[in-house]
């Protein structure tokens, strides 16, 4: 169900793309909205990835290997609830990020000017702010599930400068869409993304 | 058989087959001239052709701290007797609740609660002879605890009622009015069931000159069941338990008396040792022994000093004592890990209350108490067990007027001090109007508070169990347990400074009722009441830091505002002689305020079923957790002149919000609720003369299981019965 409707939006959005992308565009109107890309059980779990974190280029759309760590090559990293960006302390890249408050995945189109992109530092302090209830995601302490927060969107500067926009949507492998903590295995990064490659903040 | 209905000689019948019985502190010889005694003078329970309009005349004491008919209280006060408690066959507290229109039973791991009024098991005080029954994991107390085989009635009142009762009497008070000695009673009974349950009841009692006496056993086992055929562990272990009872009184003078009531109940659950295999095929051997301890002693002195003036000390004494000790073993014995908890609390209170006749249509009540609360727990310390004190002093009054034949005004108001948090006053108002003997009028309204309970402020405790490794502080602990973690390198993040986080303060509720009792015909009665409950101050969990294993700190926070209101309907109806058709029904509203008003701001998005994010509406939003907004129940209740009763009781919650998955923490579209409960109950049996009985019953009748959303419910149950009893009440 909830796979298919993904897919029918995926689709959807496809298509907008193709269509915009017939019609000539000038200066004066904004880009063409950028495509959605699903990415599905990216295993964050130390334990795969001998406690590295687990890196993915969004410009490429594929998983980095942890030893090309110190390079631009990675945008966005993952170790269990901790998301790193590639800049700041985390790596030699130009990346930032903020989480977007309120809104949803298609009707967040511009990043206004006045957002100022955080940078990983030193003790503990992440551009993603890490916690239940503070970054991307929550804790339920009766059900232990941890949930994305609906309406979050983490706004993300990659190594290189761009801009993308990201919404994960799990932290279970295969999205089950009632996880048991019993059965579900969590760990497991299911999002989407918008990766503007033009540089431009619209999406 | 209502209270208000006595017979010059009555013999209430309980239970059966005398051969293995034996009982405890008896003389033989005595019993069985009691059992003699009885013989050829046995009347069977008067059928009662207005059933409504004896309820109104029950005398209650649970609403007004004082003896007052049911239909004089002015306050929402549902009486369940004893007769209703043999004929459903129910054995533990939780069972008769359950059937109970607008009480919700909840069951997890701290045991199984009562929900009133919308509220949580938190905030009902539980009573037995109006004193507080302790003992609370995670703030429930676990009915189950509570036999209700030998008891005389259940009141249950409605509504803040802290101006009398104090702390966690802010949903309302269930009371259990045990039996009183007779001049001379015997019963005794056995009932066998699914699930290898076993329920054994023994008592005996007698009144001799000035002293009088009763004894009172119970026994109570089960075999537990598993609801999930593949798993080697149950969904209830198997356990046993005991409750023994002695009250005794000795009256010097007409006018003062003495009541020593004790209680001592004791339950057992030794899991044998079993294995399961995780993922990898490695094995993980559990075993458990867990035991649960009760003691009760209330000593009650009474003086009459004219009749107009009577004073009541009470001396009360209790103690709560749980030890779990849990064993994980595994293939890599480097592995294993224990898993010990120590709980002990110690209750001890001296109240005198003093009832004043002020004039013809006036009564003054007054009281004060003073309490010696104190825990033991290695919940308090990671390594020890450490005593944590408490003490709380209380006045209370209350003025019961009645100016006219109609209008009766109650006003009362208690003052709680507490050494350990700010003081509380808790005022109470309730007025009732009268229009002929059909219908009354009632209106209150109260305030009702929680203090912070010993957990919320001496918590300090990581879990340590596979998986987990979270560390919860309570609001005295959190800037020393904080220190400590930050000085072993536990904390990678901190999200609050400890020392901004302030006092915690008792959470507060003021609650309306208003409702009216009509007497439609003479065989048919309405009950309705409207509630509406504001609770301030509501503590809840909140995370203070992350620690380097990417797991949280939590503490307690005043965070919530949250209000619950609905209405809830009783109809009764007399069919005709020895039919009585009942149904109630409770409707719900619940919210957290301070939800509403972000969702009202817009800043509040869901993941709808097909994983769709929308801006949350308030139509979206579902109110608080693990609340059905309808609840049902149809009764049928037939009794006959030969001593034939038999009973059908159908039950109905609909699905309540189980589990928020869209991580905006409220309830709302898209997240995960239960199935609708649906659960009917039977029972049949005959009172034969000379007090013996017999009856079967199928409990679950349509074999309701839900593994995932009720566990607490093990399917049909079937069992029979038999009791004897004699009770002769008078010389």
């Amino acid at each position: 169900m909830k796979r298919s409707s993904q897919l029918a939006a995926f689709v959807a959005m496809a298509g907008v793309v193709l269509f915009a992308s017939c019609s000539k565009s000038n200066d004066s109107t904004p880009a063409a909205p950028v495509e959605a890309k699903a990415v599905a059980n990216i295993n964050s779990n130390s334990a795969s990835t001998n406690g590295h974190f687990a890196f993915y280029s969004l410009e490429r759309n594929e998983p980095v290997a942890y030893t090309d760590s110190a390079t631009t090559k990675w945008d966005i990293a993952f170790r269990s609830t901790v998301i790193i960006i590639n800049g700041g302390t985390s790596g030699p890249g130009n990346g930032g990020a903020f989480v977007q408050r309120g809104t949803t995945f298609a009707d967040y189109k511009t990043i206004s000017a006045d957002s100022t992109f955080k940078l990983d530092a030193t003790g503990g302090v992440y551009a993603v702010t890490t916690g239940s209830d503070k970054g991307w995601y929550s804790y339920n302490p009766n059900t232990h599930i941890i949930s994305p927060i609906a309406g979050n969107l983490l706004i993300v500067r990659t190594a290189t400068g761009k801009y993308a926009k990201v919404e994960v949507t799990s932290y279970y492998q295969g999205a089950p869409a009632v996880p048991d903590a019993n059965t579900a295995v969590s760990g497991y990064y299911n999002f989407r993304f918008g990766y503007q490659s033009n540089g431009s903040k619209q999406f | 058989m209502p209270a208000g209905n006595r017979m010059p000689c009555s013999y209430q019948l309980i239970h059966s087959y005398m051969p293995k019985l034996k009982l405890i502190g008896m003389h033989k010889k005595l019993f069985l001239f009691l059992l003699l005694a009885g013989a050829g003078k046995i009347s069977i329970a008067q059928t009662t052709d207005s059933v409504a309009h004896n309820e109104l005349d029950e005398v209650v004491v649970s609403a007004t701290k004082t003896e007052q008919k049911l239909g004089n209280v002015a306050v929402p006060v549902t009486v369940i007797s004893k007769k209703t408690i043999q004929q459903n066959g129910s054995l533990r507290l939780n069972d008769i609740l359950a059937e109970q229109a607008g009480l919700f039973i909840t069951s997890d791991y701290s045991g199984t609660g009562v929900q009133m009024q919308g509220l949580n098991p938190d905030y009902t005080l539980i009573l037995i002879d109006g004193e507080p029954i302790v003992g609370r994991n995670s703030g429930v107390l676990d009915l189950s605890r509570i036999s209700i085989t030998n008891i005389k009635r259940i009141e249950i009142v409605k509504g803040p009622s802290s101006s009398l009762y104090g702390s966690e009497a802010m949903a309302g008070i269930i009371n259990i009015i045990t039996e009183k000695p007779a001049v001379k009673t015997a019963a005794a009974s056995v009932r066998y069931g699914s699930f290898g349950t076993a329920d054994i009841n023994a008592s005996a009692g007698f009144t001799k000159n000035k002293f009088n006496l009763l004894l009172q056993g119970n026994y109570y086992r089960t075999d537990g069941y598993k609801l999930n055929s593949s798993s080697t562990a149950n969904t209830q272990d198997p356990f046993h338990n005991y409750t023994l009872q002695l009250k005794a009184g000795y009256a010097f003078t007409p006018k003062t008396k003495w009541t020593l009531s004790t209680r001592y109940f004791n339950e057992t659950q030794n899991i044998k040792p079993y294995s399961t295999k995780d993922a990898s095929g490695n094995t993980e051997t559990y075993s458990s022994n867990a035991s649960i301890r009760d003691i009760n002693v209330n000593n009650t002195f009474e003086h009459r000093f004219s009749e107009k003036v009577k004073t009541n000390l009470r001396i009360y004494y209790t103690n709560y004592k749980a030890e779990t000790n849990q064993l994980y073993l595994y293939s890599d014995p480097s592995k294993n890990t224990t898993f010990y908890d120590y709980f002990e609390q110690n209750f001890t209170r001296f109240e005198d209350q003093t009832d004043i006749a002020v004039s013809h249509n006036s009564t003054l009540t007054a009281g004060a108490g003073w309490i010696l609360d104190n825990v033991k727990s290695n919940r308090y310390d990671e390594k020890n067990i450490v005593t944590r004190n408490n003490n709380i002093g209380y006045a209370f009054t209350q003025y019961e007027w009645k100016p006219f034949k109609s209008w009766l005004f109650i006003a009362g108001a208690r003052y709680d001090y507490n050494q350990r948090y700010e003081s509380h006053l808790s005022p109470k108002l309730a007025i009732q109007k009268s229009f002929g003997d059909k219908l009354k009028i009632n209106a209150s309204i109260g305030g009702g508070f929680k203090a912070p309970d010993f957990r919320q402020l001496y918590l300090s405790f990581t879990n340590t169990a596979p998986g987990t490794g979270y560390t919860v502080l309570g609001n005295s602990e959190v800037q020393a347990g904080m220190k400590q973690l930050q000085q072993q390198g536990q904390i990678q993040n901190i999200l609050i400074d400890p020392a901004t986080i302030k006092e915690l303060k008792p959470e507060t509720s003021t609650g309306i009722n208003i409702g009216a009792n009509y007497l439609v015909s003479k065989a048919v009665s309405v009950n309705v009441n409207f509630f509406r409950n504001d609770i301030n101050n509501l503590i809840n969990t909140g995370t203070i830091a992350q620690k380097t294993n990417n797991m949280f700190v939590y503490s307690y926070f005043n965070i919530n505002r949250v209000y619950t209101q609905g209405v809830e309907a009783e109809v009764k109806y007399q069919l005709c002689k020895s039919l009585q058709l009942s149904a109630g029904y409770q409707l719900l509203y619940t919210a957290d305020k301070d939800d509403l008003d972000k969702i009202e701001a817009g800043k509040v998005f869901g993941r709808d079923a097909n994983g769709q994010v929308y801006k949350v509406t308030k139509s979206d939003y579902k109110g608080l957790f693990n609340r059905s907004r309808h609840m049902a129940n149809v009764k049928l209740y037939y009794e006959d002149q030969k001593g034939w009763f038999a009973n059908a009781r159908s039950i109905f919650r609909n699905a309540w919000g189980v589990s928020d998955l869209d991580g905006n923490l409220l309830l709302n579209r898209g997240d995960q609720f239960s199935n609708n409960f649906f659960q009917t109950n039977i029972s049949v049996g005959k009172q034969f003369v000379k007090g013996f009985r017999a009856q079967v019953g199928c409990d679950n009748l349509f074999n309701y299981k839900d593994i995932r959303f009720m566990p607490n419910i093990p399917g049909r149950i079937v069992y029979a019965t038999i009791s004897y009893s004699f009770t002769q009440n008078q010389k």
